[in-house]
């Protein structure tokens, strides 16, 4: 069933709407690999549906080209580009039955009618939909109707499925299910294909790499784990990751061996490793480590909730600085007990103060293990 | 649901029927009496000897009468037939050329993202205010140098003007109705927006097609001032000025009842026929 | 399929997707515009240019008199007969036909035996012509053979001339509302069914009577609907003609002549195309000046009334 499959060049991509200030899509290239499950991951606005859209043909870009395998479709409209869409909504016909709106792209492209038979057979059996073909779109149910779309869209044997959002109207559970059912119809089909999402969780869950957009700009593309660990900028870092991270603005102390923060109640003591002066200071919840201490600690345990069976704590300095730390839940500590906490440094990220950019420290030397 | 609220609810009801159905089944009723029996000083309410003679007299046909004397055949049978065929060819005319040029029109400005689009329906739908008097004049001094007066060329353009706004209107706001997202899928699949219109849009609103049809059907059937302006007395004479001139020539209530009765059936039967269609119709766009 | 990827390029056809959506739109529309100018707006113009002329209705020759043809209308006493007749007959048509919609729709949103049969007759009426509406109550409103009379007589009760020159606008009005209200019925009834169910049970457990719930509750939810009725029903009677030419031709008298009948008149009897033009234009004028100031109303009230909920 694997197909070969092609990889989509884009190269300097800029749209901008007629009456719109910023630019829809600013100067964007990107590369897709042949055979990816690439995320397209953006908070609302930030261009990814308008990326899909010229990606399908939809809509023309003002600038800049794309290429399919070797072929230039920057001019090509939407029906000659061998495409597929999954939308957010109304993905079937509302007047056809699930078999005819399967069938209607591959009849269109004049399909043999064995053919087509044969791979709505196989596709909707993989999808546990074959028995719901002769019913409308209104007679299924959500997640019926969401398979159904994706079969629709695998049908035709695209050289790119796209698919904007797909999974956003149905309810979490189901959703999860879709997601895993989708990638294995990846590793069986093997469709280039390109997920919108604004979703991290899922981003990060079903894709080979995650490209993240905003303000009409991709800012990193990278596989997921990548992504969490090393982010490019602060606004990224905290995009990513189901619990928001920790970003502490430290000055370097007089003596230059600790960095403090701005009310000067946490010193944290980075171990020998080379940080500017003034930075902001990276560290997701997982990674800091709570220590019981006396009651000398500025720090209090300020609210506390389940999270996936562990606990996580959200602490506080008399002043208001927040920290949030993740720990396991064998020895649960009590609301304002006073704590002590370390930083795993080798997953410490500087970013600059000013800027959100990510500094290049090297936090992996010095001293391993906790302060 | 106490019992008195009960039934004064049903007789409310009943009130209603009375009131729509009454009239229609008095008309009814009369084409359906002897002239003889509806002659006599008092009123029945119904016919106490029902017959078809009225009608058999309009299809050019000799029927007793109700002491068996054979009476011949309406004197006004051929006019009113024909005035039946010119309506139907006029009112299928009209049907046709207002779906051809308002179905499109109506998807466009309800569906394609362009521009001139408030303005361009804002002036479709105004002409629509205007009323037929204000139109009828410079058509009746247009047609007479055109030569259109009296035939039903002339008269189908004149229900044009009334139909094609009315249907634009009515089909925007049908396939304003449609999912957002329809010819974005289609394209998708391979049509061109072309047909996207014709292969997913047309065949997905069919029933709101068939409700414009059915509405410029009716409209033109129904038309009386342009019909009676323009083709009174002439061989492209329709139904309307036909019965016009038979009930203000005939002295017959029971013959003029039965030509009455012909010409409400089609309109009557297609309106129950496609009720459920009719009844979606947004009120604006009438 | 799974390399071949755009294929050819597209040639350039009518209707290609590389044309921009409004040139798409425009091919759609342009029919239909060009259509509506060569049979709407032409004839208007020329309906215009024939209220500012003089036509000899024997030898059809025409010469440029100017609004002379409006300041006859307007200094006539006919003119102002018939645009008195066609306020009452608004004002009857609009009170009895909103009334009858009303009443028809309140009535189908609750259930009971028969419903769904009431709810299919209802649109036989409507769609009736007005003209043939017109035939068809003549034949109620007859002294000598109508229903009406029929039932009177039946009753032993003395028959009623409502054609008379007295009865005559009521008589034409409810002819009128019978044959129209079917539309406002199921106009209505759609937003009355949109009301929740709640909020009156809410509005019982508040201790609001029948009256106070309509008022309350009913009312403010069909205010846009109702007005639109209104302003439709209203400009339909205002223009109505074919009704009036049928049921009593302008009479008894000039009991029923009404503007459009006054241009009829004028235009098709006396040929008098400039006079019939420019009563027409008047009552043009007077329907557009009386919608649009009722939609001015009705939308600064709806638009009060959401401002005082929100």
């Amino acid at each position: 069933m694997k197909t070969s499959n092609v990889g989509v060049a884009i190269d300097a991509v800029s749209k901008r709407y007629k009456s719109a200030k910023q630019p829809a899509l600013d100067g964007v290239t990107l590369d897709i690999r042949p055979g990816e499950l690439l995320a397209l991951l953006g908070p609302s606005g930030s261009g990814k549906t308008t990326l899909l859209n010229v990606l399908s043909g939809l809509e023309s870009a003002d600038d800049g080209r794309m290429l399919f395998g070797d072929q230039d479709v920057t001019d090509i409209p939407a029906e000659r580009r061998s495409v597929a869409v999954v939308f957010q909504s109304s993905m079937l016909y509302p007047h056809m039955s699930l078999r005819k709106s399967i069938a209607f792209a591959p009849r269109l492209n004049k399909v043999p009618d064995a053919e087509i038979e044969q791979r709505i057979a196989d596709i909707t059996g993989w999808l546990h939909i074959a028995h719901l073909l002769d019913r409308r779109p209104h007679e299924v149910s959500g997640g019926e109707r969401q398979r159904a779309a994706i079969a629709k869209a695998l049908v035709s044997r695209p050289a790119l499925l796209l698919m904007d959002e797909p999974f956003s109207a149905v309810d979490a559970q189901l959703r999860r299910q879709l997601r895993s059912e989708l990638v294995k119809l990846h590793r069986e089909f093997g469709t280039t294909t390109v997920f919108v999402t604004h979703d991290q969780e899922e981003a990060m869950a079903i894709s080979d790499r995650v490209a993240v957009m905003r303000n009409g700009r991709l800012v990193q593309v990278d596989e997921p784990l990548e992504l969490y660990r090393s982010p490019v900028n602060a606004w990224l870092a905290d995009f990513v990751g189901v619990q928001p991270i920790n970003v502490l603005p430290v000055r370097r102390s007089p003596s230059g061996d600790t960095l403090q923060t701005a009310d000067g109640e946490l010193t944290l003591k980075p171990e020998g490793r080379a940080f500017p002066d003034v930075l902001d200071l990276g560290v997701r919840p997982e990674h800091i480590k709570i220590i019981a201490s006396g009651s000398a600690s500025p720090l209090r345990v300020y609210t506390r909730e389940v999270v996936s069976g562990q606990m996580k704590y959200t602490l506080r300095t008399d002043q208001g600085t927040e920290i949030v730390a993740i720990r396991g839940s064998d020895d649960v500590l009590d609301i304002d007990t006073p704590v002590d906490v370390a930083v795993d440094w080798r997953h410490a990220i500087a970013f600059d103060s000013t800027t959100g950019e990510r500094l290049d420290v090297n936090l992996a030397k010095g001293t391993a293990g906790v302060s | 649901m106490s019992t008195r609220r009960r039934v004064v609810l049903h007789l409310l009801a009943l009130l209603a029927l009375v009131w729509t159905i009454a009239p229609l089944a008095w008309i009814l009723l009369i084409s359906l009496t002897y002239h003889h029996e509806f002659a006599s000083s008092t009123i029945h309410l119904l016919p106490h000897q029902p017959t078809l003679a009225n009608y058999v007299r309009l299809f050019g046909r000799s029927a007793a009468d109700w002491n068996g004397t054979i009476q011949p055949p309406n004197a006004y049978g051929p006019l009113i037939r024909s005035g039946l065929v010119n309506s139907a060819e006029v009112a299928v005319a009209v049907t046709v050329l207002s779906m051809v040029f308002a179905v499109p029109a109506a998807y466009a400005l309800a569906r394609v993202d362009m521009r001139f689009r408030q303005a361009g329906l804002l002036t479709i739908v105004a002409t629509r205010a205007l009323p037929p008097v204000a139109t009828t004049i410079p058509f009746f001094v247009l047609y007479q140098t055109l030569g259109l007066s009296g035939t039903r060329l002339g008269l189908v353009i004149a229900h044009l003007t009334m139909t094609v706004p009315l249907l634009v209107w009515m089909g925007t706001s049908f396939f304003g109705g449609l999912p957002p997202g329809l010819e974005r899928m289609a394209r998708v699949d391979g049509c061109s927006r072309w047909r996207a219109f014709t292969r997913v849009v047309v065949p997905a609103s069919r029933h709101a097609m068939t409700a414009m049809a059915v509405i410029a059907f009716l409209t033109s059937w129904d038309e009386f001032t342009f019909a009676l302006i323009f083709n009174t007395g002439t061989s492209a004479q329709t139904f309307p000025p036909a019965l016009s001139s038979m009930f203000f020539q005939v002295s017959v209530p029971t013959e003029v009842a039965s030509a009455t009765v012909l010409g409400l059936l089609p309109p009557l039967v297609i309106a129950t026929l496609f009720q459920r269609y009719i009844r979606k119709v947004n009120l604006v766009g009438l | 399929m799974t390399t071949a990827v755009g294929g050819v390029a597209p040639p350039r056809v009518p209707f290609s997707s590389r044309r921009t959506p409004t040139g798409f739109g425009m091919l759609l529309v342009a029919p239909v515009v060009l259509l509506l100018l060569a049979i709407v707006a032409y004839p208007i113009g020329y309906s215009l240019y024939l209220s500012v002329m003089a036509t000899n209705p024997i030898t059809g020759s025409q010469h440029l008199v100017g609004i002379a043809n409006f300041r006859a209308a307007l200094t006539s006493g006919d003119f102002w007969h018939a645009a008195g007749l066609t306020l009452y007959y608004v004002i009857c048509v609009t009170v009895i036909g909103t009334g009858v919609a009303l009443g028809m729709a309140l009535l189908l949103r609750e259930r009971f035996v028969g419903r769904p049969v009431l709810m299919a007759v209802i649109v036989l009426p409507w769609s009736l012509s007005t003209y043939a509406a017109g035939v068809v109550w003549r034949y109620v409103y007859s002294p000598q053979y109508g229903l009406l009379a029929g039932i009177a007589q039946h009753l032993g009760l003395h028959p009623f001339d409502f054609l008379s020159k007295q009865a005559v606008i009521p008589s034409l009005a409810i002819v009128h509302a019978w044959q129209f209200a079917p539309l406002g019925t199921y106009f209505l009834l759609a937003s009355l069914q949109v009301i929740p169910d709640d909020l009156y049970k809410l509005a019982k457990v508040d201790g609001m009577g029948m009256a106070k719930r309509f008022r309350n509750i009913t009312l403010p939810q069909i205010r846009m609907p109702l007005a639109i009725f209104l302003v439709l029903i209203g400009g339909q009677a205002a223009t109505a003609f074919d009704l009036i030419y049928f049921l009593t031709s302008g009479g008894p008298g000039d009991a029923s002549q009404t503007l459009t009948y006054d241009a009829y008149q004028q235009t098709f009897q006396d040929q008098d195309f400039g006079g019939g033009s420019a009563t027409s234009w008047l009552l043009l004028v007077l329907v557009t000046v009386v919608t649009v100031g009722y939609y001015a109303v009705a939308m600064s009230s709806s638009r009060r009334t959401r401002k005082a909920s929100s």
